[in-house]
């Protein structure tokens, strides 16, 4: 097929190419509102939701600045080569994560931190968040492959934390255990298997 | 970096966008020049014929038809297509167990560049051509070479007009997709 011949096929196919970010905006608020009503409908809120609402928000905020933070580098590692100085964004949810953490062994003692960390629940933890992430991670993956991504390996993986700060926000919700060293410990593990998974999947599927 | 001038390519964009087919086509035939010119400098010295030449050109063109939706409009439409060929030139030749540099900044000499004209001995189009199913073949060649419309094709081929029109666009990522060494 001659150059000349395959530009009369490009230009007769006048079907839309939406791009990664059109895509996104489509694609991710059906797949965590889906995410979300499963999840309240299979597990629920905590049962002492509203005494615990401050341990809730403790978790959330660090679960919804990783969230957040990662999908607003999605549109870059998208269409191009780098994340840029917006990567430092990336390190707001470690660094709450890490005062919290401290608050909660200043004001509670060394003691019982092991416990604290270890916590009872943890299988639930490491089993639902990477759960919850699913569908979001299906619509980001499915975004990004509209896209252009120069490294799909880290493309990948942006969209991996990005989906386990949603699946683990979700999570906040149900999950019992209050302190943020057990969020630092099982919850950090959980969003690492996510954002690694994230990692293969975009460096096989994200090339273009 | 000198005034860019005009965004012409980008005004055929736009116009391409909003479904303005002549516009398009004068857009792909500069472009497919310019590559030409960009692609020859990139492997210049590498042992790189003609023909493999023409097949990355290819491979460029159909990436800017799948990826347009990704062009910013508000932005110019040189940088966007020059990242894209570099991306697609480093990609092509490393596929072919050859490296080529493609420097960061050389979208004006893209531009400057004389126009050259094709060396049609495409070998590649016609591979992944080739293995595309037999109607798939059929509605690519007859728009393509025969130069009919989908309306015509969906008569003589019993199909509705719009399922043409939609085959014709999963056959074009098809060939993207073999073009870029998948579906082995």
């Amino acid at each position: 097929m001659k150059t000349d011949d395959l530009i009369k096929a490009l230009a007769a196919d006048q079907q839309p190419a939406p791009g990664a970010r059109e895509t996104l905006l489509r694609a991710l608020p059906p797949a965590v509102l889906a995410t979300a009503v499963l999840m309240l409908v299979v597990l629920g809120l905590r049962p002492d939701a509203m005494q615990a609402i401050p341990a809730t928000a403790m978790k959330l905020s660090i679960t919804l600045s990783l969230a957040l933070a990662a999908l607003a580098l999605l549109p870059l590692v998208a269409t191009g080569p780098a994340l840029g100085r917006m990567k430092g964004l990336l390190w707001i949810a470690p660094v709450l994560l890490a005062g919290f953490a401290v608050v909660d062994i200043v004001g509670n003692g060394s003691a019982g931190a092991l416990t604290r960390m270890v916590g009872m629940k943890s299988n639930h933890c490491l089993i639902l968040i990477p759960l919850m992430s699913v569908v979001p991670l299906a619509a980001l993956m499915f975004a990004l492959r509209r896209g252009m991504a120069t490294n799909p390996t880290i493309a990948g993986a942006v969209a991996g934390l990005a989906a386990a700060g949603i699946g683990a926000s979700l999570y906040a919700l149900n999950c019992m255990e209050d302190s943020p060293l057990f969020v630092a410990s099982w919850y950090t593990i959980a969003v690492l298997i996510v954002t690694g998974t994230g990692a293969l999947i975009g460096s096989r599927l994200l090339r273009w | 970096m000198t005034d860019p001038g005009p965004d012409i390519w980008g005004d055929w964009m736009r116009l391409a966008l909003r479904g303005d087919e002549a516009a398009y086509r004068r857009l792909l035939t500069a472009l497919a020049s310019a590559l030409r010119a960009l692609v020859r400098r990139a492997v210049a010295g590498n042992g790189v014929g003609a023909a493999d030449t023409e097949d990355t050109v290819q491979e460029i063109l159909l990436a800017v038809h799948l990826k347009r939706g990704n062009w910013d409009q508000d932005q110019p439409f040189r940088p966007w297509v020059y990242g894209l060929a570099r991306h697609k030139i480093i990609d092509a030749h490393r596929r072919r167990g050859r490296n080529v540099s493609v420097p960061l900044e050389d979208v004006e000499a893209m531009l400057e560049a004389a126009p050259v004209v094709a060396d049609d001995s495409m070998r590649e189009a016609e591979q992944w051509l080739s293995r595309l199913g037999t109607r798939d073949q059929a509605i690519v060649r007859a728009i393509a070479i025969e130069e009919r419309s989908a309306a015509e094709i969906s008569r003589s081929l019993g199909m509705q007009e719009g399922a043409v029109r939609v085959a014709l666009h999963r056959a074009l990522k098809r060939l993207a997709t073999l073009a870029q060494g998948g579906g082995r």
